[in-house]
């Protein structure tokens, strides 16, 4: 079986901003986590991916079918919850899910009453009268309860506090326990991917940094930390990230063995949390 | 398509009250136009109907709703032309209930005779001014379109009123086509007037569709 996603060369220019030919996949049965700073380019590449945006080049397949061509197939098996809510502020759930229900072949009533009860969500209030959590739970129930294979998610836990952010975390977690589903999550609340992402891909100015398995990236990178006395010549090269205060050096290196032969074993090595990743990754310095 | 139209529907279950009130007040303001005031009353009321579902849709940001279900644009379109028809049959209902309070209550003289013909005609009307509004409002939103919408209504209320002075001084070439337009009969004349207003209603359905296609979200 192939990837569920695939993103091959895509290119999207706007005035000022452009996607600059990225590329990467999602396999089945895993959660992506999709990090980048601000205006880095996730919520447009998400864009392209549902076909809210046209593309400029390149090739998106999802589930092996072209999104364009085959969109309304794609669609029926995609769920997303986006970082906005966009159902219809003046209806109440049932009235929104009635309307919304009939276009997925595949809802599942029963399953979907489950989960409005499980988070429970009112049935007569009006839709705009919903906190944020309460909003993003809806969008996840109506997202689930079609049988979705891949779950599309544009922030969905920006703005929202500790405990709902966890517990969506926990649902999905146990949604990707079914492993006919994949889930492509993008934030830039990295603490929420270290707990629940399996690949992470990284961008910056409409590019892909990189897109790897945590594994991978556990054992490709390293921060390294000591004094500043330790960033010599030679050592520069082997930096991809670099900061420095009066107190120190902290960088983020990819040849461990080499760095550590470089300082004499002076430096600590840690491995890198997401944030650190993607700190050290996107940020300006002067190595 | 029938829940995209029910949906147009569920929305405009605030404009009822609103609804009520043009009515009553449109049977005031349009005493004039005689046995004319149900096609006025169904075309402002019906329009007002197109409008406000128009809003709603920018108001929630929905385009980026259904262009993410499986929903094809082309029937996102198509529901805004049928909901038309529903609107009317919204606005028919209230015409009766207000012109039947207005007799019980001694206006006799301000209550509007419904029959079927102005229904017909006020539906069409409805459709025409939509087929004029909508294909700008898939092509650029509702906040944009709402510029289209009032030069449109400038427009028609400017030509209108400056009309029967143009015809007397119109070019001669319109003359056999007025001589023969006196001369058909009813039948004749609401044929070739349906059929201008059934391809007014599909040009205008194919731009929407062509726009909506193009717009991003």
């Amino acid at each position: 079986m192939g990837p569920i996603l695939e993103l091959k060369n895509v290119v999207k220019t706007f005035p000022g901003f452009a996607i600059k030919g990225i590329s990467f996949a999602l396999e089945p049965g895993y959660i992506m986590g999709f990090i980048g700073a601000n205006g880095a380019g996730k919520t447009t590449t998400i864009k392209l991916i549902m076909n809210l945006l046209h593309l400029d080049g390149g090739e998106i397949r999802v589930f092996g079918l072209d999104s364009r061509e085959q969109e309304q197939a794609v669609k029926q098996r995609i769920g997303f919850v986006y970082d906005e809510n966009h159902f219809y502020e003046e209806l109440t759930i049932p009235e929104m899910t009635r309307v919304v229900a009939p276009f997925y072949t595949n809802w599942d009533g029963e399953s979907y009453q489950r989960l409005v009860d499980r988070f429970a969500l009112p049935q007569n209030k009006k839709i705009k009268t919903f906190s944020r959590g309460m909003k993003m739970k809806y969008s996840l129930a109506v997202a689930l309860a079609h049988k979705a294979e891949l779950l599309i998610m544009d922030e969905p836990t920006s703005g929202l506090d500790p405990l709902v952010r966890s517990e969506l975390l926990d649902i999905l977690r146990e949604v990707i326990q079914d492993e006919r589903c994949s889930v492509l999550f993008s934030s830039h609340i990295t603490s929420d991917l270290d707990r629940i992402a399996d690949y992470v891909t990284l961008i910056h100015g409409g590019k892909i940094v990189f897109s790897l398995s945590k594994e991978d990236i556990s054992e490709a990178y390293f921060v390294i930390k000591g004094e500043r006395s330790l960033l010599t010549p030679d050592l520069r090269p082997y930096l991809i990230g670099l900061r420095e205060n009066q107190f120190g050096l902290e960088a983020l290196v990819k040849d461990r063995d080499s760095v550590q032969r470089l300082t004499g074993g002076r430096a600590i090595v840690e491995r890198p949390t997401l944030e650190e990743l993607m700190l050290f990754s996107i940020r300006e310095t002067n190595i | 398509m029938g829940y995209l139209v029910f949906k147009d529907l569920l929305l405009q279950k605030r404009m009822l009250f609103l609804a009520f009130a043009y009515v009553l007040l449109f049977s005031f303001a349009f005493q004039s136009l005689g046995e004319g005031r149900l096609i006025a009353i169904i075309t402002a009321v019906g329009y007002m109907f197109v409008m406000t579902g128009a809003a709603w849709e920018e108001k929630n940001n929905s385009d980026v709703l259904w262009n993410s279900l499986p929903v094809a644009k082309w029937k996102v379109v198509a529901s805004k032309y049928l909901s038309i028809f529903a609107y009317v049959a919204i606005v028919v209902p209230i015409c009766y209930l207000v012109s039947t309070t207005l007799s019980l209550v001694g206006l006799a003289a301000l209550s509007i005779s419904i029959d079927f013909i102005s229904i017909v005609v006020g539906t069409v009307t409805v459709f025409i001014a939509a087929s004029l509004y909508l294909p700008v409002f898939f092509a650029v939103g509702y906040l944009r379109s709402r510029y289209w919408h009032f030069g449109l209504f400038l427009g028609i209320m400017v030509l209108g009123s400056a009309l029967p002075n143009l015809i007397p001084a119109g070019p001669p070439q319109i003359e056999p086509f007025l001589e023969k337009l006196s001369q058909a009969n009813e039948i004749e004349i609401a044929a070739a007037g349906g059929v201008g207003v059934a391809v007014l209603v599909a040009i205008s359905f194919l731009l929407s569709v062509r726009f909506y296609r193009r717009r991003e979200f």
